[in-house]
């Protein structure tokens, strides 16, 4: 796209693309020490760390927010550049929110990470690879939205709703599990914490391709069975 | 204005708040407000906030044709012409 008049704007809007796209890198790298932690179980210490940074992403989304106002407010934006913004402004806030599902996974396993009938360390069978899932499925949602590429964001929407199945039956599990193993609550809870934070993710990660279509095409493809577009 | 027909049907306004300062501009633009419940207003102005601000419908020119026409929102927001998008978000050489 060319340049506007007012080259001061183009760094503005830049600026606010790399403050998103490295809001991600942090948010994956969470993600990842996540599992890096579930991998090498018993590691609390990756869990404080995945805790004590998240700070770090909720500065970050609070930067963006105070950006996002100032070029509103300066800038009068349309056009695309406007659908940027926009989408700049709901895309840190999924973010943010993946950063506190990782916290409370984190917390979960933490409190939840002695063995029972339901979890193994605090931790349920599919947590692992959905968590493995989740990292790949934010990265390159991350990357279509960096390349304006709608048809991966569309393929990360589609492999979001497959994945759907695993969460809905590894907490069914951990129902029939717990209806059997009383003794096992406390742990099982944990993991139906987890499991539920990762359905979250997966979830505000779908929102992120939602809004690269929104960028790309302008189109707002969020709730279709709200008829109100007009 | 230079000169007002009696009853007419479209009223056009070429850059009615020229050179006004910011509260004399909206009572202009209240005024158009009013007015469109009974009349169609055109306007010709260089204010694409302007022309957010007040209009139904916009058209964009360029260097005597027409470029571009549709609901106000859609043209501020994902107008279909490049050359629209250019000028809208001011990246006119």
């Amino acid at each position: 796209m060319t340049s506007h008049t007012y080259t001061r704007y183009d760094k503005e809007l830049v600026n606010l693309r790399e403050l998103v796209d490295r809001m991600g890198v942090h948010v994956s790298v969470q993600m990842g020490m996540l599992l890096k932690g579930i991998e090498e179980l018993p590691s609390e210490g990756k869990f404080d760390e995945v805790i004590e940074n998240d700070t770090v992403i909720n500065g970050m989304e609070v930067k963006a927010s105070k950006t996002v106002l100032k070029l509103l407010a300066r800038r009068a934006p349309v056009g695309k550049d406007l659908r940027m913004i926009i989408a700049a402004s709901r895309v840190v806030t999924d973010l943010e929110r993946i950063g506190d599902e990782s916290v409370t996974i984190a917390r979960a396993l933490i409190e939840g990470k002695s063995n029972s009938p339901c979890t193994d360390g605090g931790v349920t069978v599919s947590t692992a690879s959905l968590l493995a899932s989740g990292i790949n499925l934010l990265e390159r949602a991350l990357l279509a939205l960096q390349n304006d590429d709608v048809e991966t964001a569309q393929e990360m929407m589609d492999k979001h709703v497959a994945n759907e199945g695993t969460y809905y039956h590894d907490a069914n599990q951990l129902i029939d599990c717990i209806k059997q193993h009383h003794e096992s609550i406390e742990e099982s809870f944990n993991a139906a914490l987890q499991a539920n934070s990762l359905k979250r993710i997966c979830d505000h990660i779908h929102n992120i391709c939602e809004h690269t279509v929104f960028l790309v095409e302008g189109e707002d493809i969020r709730h279709p069975e709200v008829d109100d577009r007009g | 204005m230079r000169r007002v027909q009696v009853c007419p049907e479209v009223i056009l306004m070429d850059e009615p708040c020229s050179a006004l300062d910011p509260i004399a501009t909206a009572k202009i633009e209240e005024l158009i407000d009013e007015l469109r419940a009974e009349y169609t207003i055109a306007i010709v102005t260089h204010s694409m906030q302007q022309a957010a601000r007040v209009s139904q419908r916009t058209a964009y020119f360029h260097l005597g044709k027409l470029i571009e026409v549709g609901q106000t929102d859609m043209i501020f927001t994902n107008p279909e012409h490049k050359l629209t998008e250019d000028y809208i978000t001011g990246r006119f050489g």
